[in-house]
């Protein structure tokens, strides 16, 4: 199986081995080149495989402008990639245009707020009483219908509260982040960890933006991380 | 690992983790590497069962996994 770990517009010079040392080959598509390692039967998904090509993309990254791949892209052969990538050949360009000679930092609460907004709902002892109430012995329907609404109601509440915590959390970003250096893009999105602000800053600038930034942050209670390979400024249709 | 907070996260090259570098770093990694990123219709791309089952392992794992760095 063909894994394959970006794509660029030019060969990039100097790649680092691929996945447990494989060598990292880059096959010439039209004018794009897709950076891949060959592996028997695939790679097994694990967290550790995906760290793994999560350290060649870096590297790769690192080494010259380059589309980073999310894990799990995997290709019969040559053949079948060439035909993927060229059905999204225009996309491509577009997006290598648009993070050319970039990395990505990211800005989010240090304490993702889904969980400080579960511990919130779980405080919440009103509705346990009810549930407590009404189970029958032996009687695990009548137990599920007794509880039932004090269940949803909990659930509820829970919701709202983490609803309100996801708005106050990209609400203090926002305003954190509006007083950082100018970047190219900044974009809201939400991440594994909440509501995150992803900055494509120019690989130049990164040293001064993340100085600045990271000073901002601090202040904030906020976490910058990176730089990053542009992770986040490549998943759309590239229409900019 | 709240607690182990660094007041200012390590700025590492390039999305490694650096060899100081906490589990937050790891998540925000594995965010990007799992759910950002080019995505290629591919017949052999990874279902997202396939991408789930990842995120499954990582709950599992997390604490126990180093740093990619560190593994050099």
């Amino acid at each position: 199986v063909i894994h394959l770990y970006a794509i660029a517009d030019a060969l990039v010079p100097e790649p680092p081995p691929g996945i447990d040392g494989a060598p990292v080959e880059q096959l010439g598509f039209g004018g794009l080149v897709a950076v891949v390692s060959r592996h028997q039967g695939g790679l097994a998904r694990t967290t550790e495989m995906a760290l793994a090509h999560a350290q060649v993309v870096a590297d790769i990254c690192a080494a010259g402008s380059a589309l980073p791949v999310r894990f799990g892209s995997g290709y019969a052969d040559a053949e079948q990639l060439r035909d993927a990538v060229a059905e999204s050949e225009p996309r491509f360009r577009a997006l290598l245009e648009r993070v050319a000679g970039c990395v990505e930092l990211g800005l989010r609460a240090r304490t993702p707020p889904s969980a400080s907004a579960d511990r919130v709902g779980a405080d919440d002892g009103g509705t346990e009483g009810e549930g407590a109430a009404a189970p029958e012995e032996g009687s695990p329907e009548g137990a599920a219908q007794g509880s039932g609404r004090a269940y949803l109601e909990r659930r509820l509440t829970e919701q709202r509260a983490r609803e309100a915590e996801l708005v106050r959390s990209r609400q203090r970003i926002e305003q954190a982040a509006a007083l950082m250096p100018p970047t190219r893009e900044a974009v809201m999105r939400m991440g594994r960890q909440g509501p995150e602000m992803v900055f494509l800053v120019v690989r130049t600038d990164v040293d001064g933006f993340a100085r600045a930034a990271g000073q901002i942050a601090e202040e904030q209670q906020l976490l910058l991380t990176g730089p990053w390979p542009p992770y986040s400024f490549v998943e759309d249709a590239g229409d900019g | 690992v709240r607690g182990d907070l660094p007041d200012l996260p390590e700025l590492t090259p390039l999305g490694r983790a650096s060899a100081s570098s906490d589990d937050m770093g790891l998540v925000d990694l594995l965010d990007r590497v799992l759910d950002r990123g080019v995505v290629i219709v591919g017949d052999v791309t990874l279902s997202i069962a396939d991408v789930d089952l990842v995120n499954l392992s990582l709950r599992l794992t997390l604490t126990s996994v180093e740093g990619p760095t560190r593994r050099r």
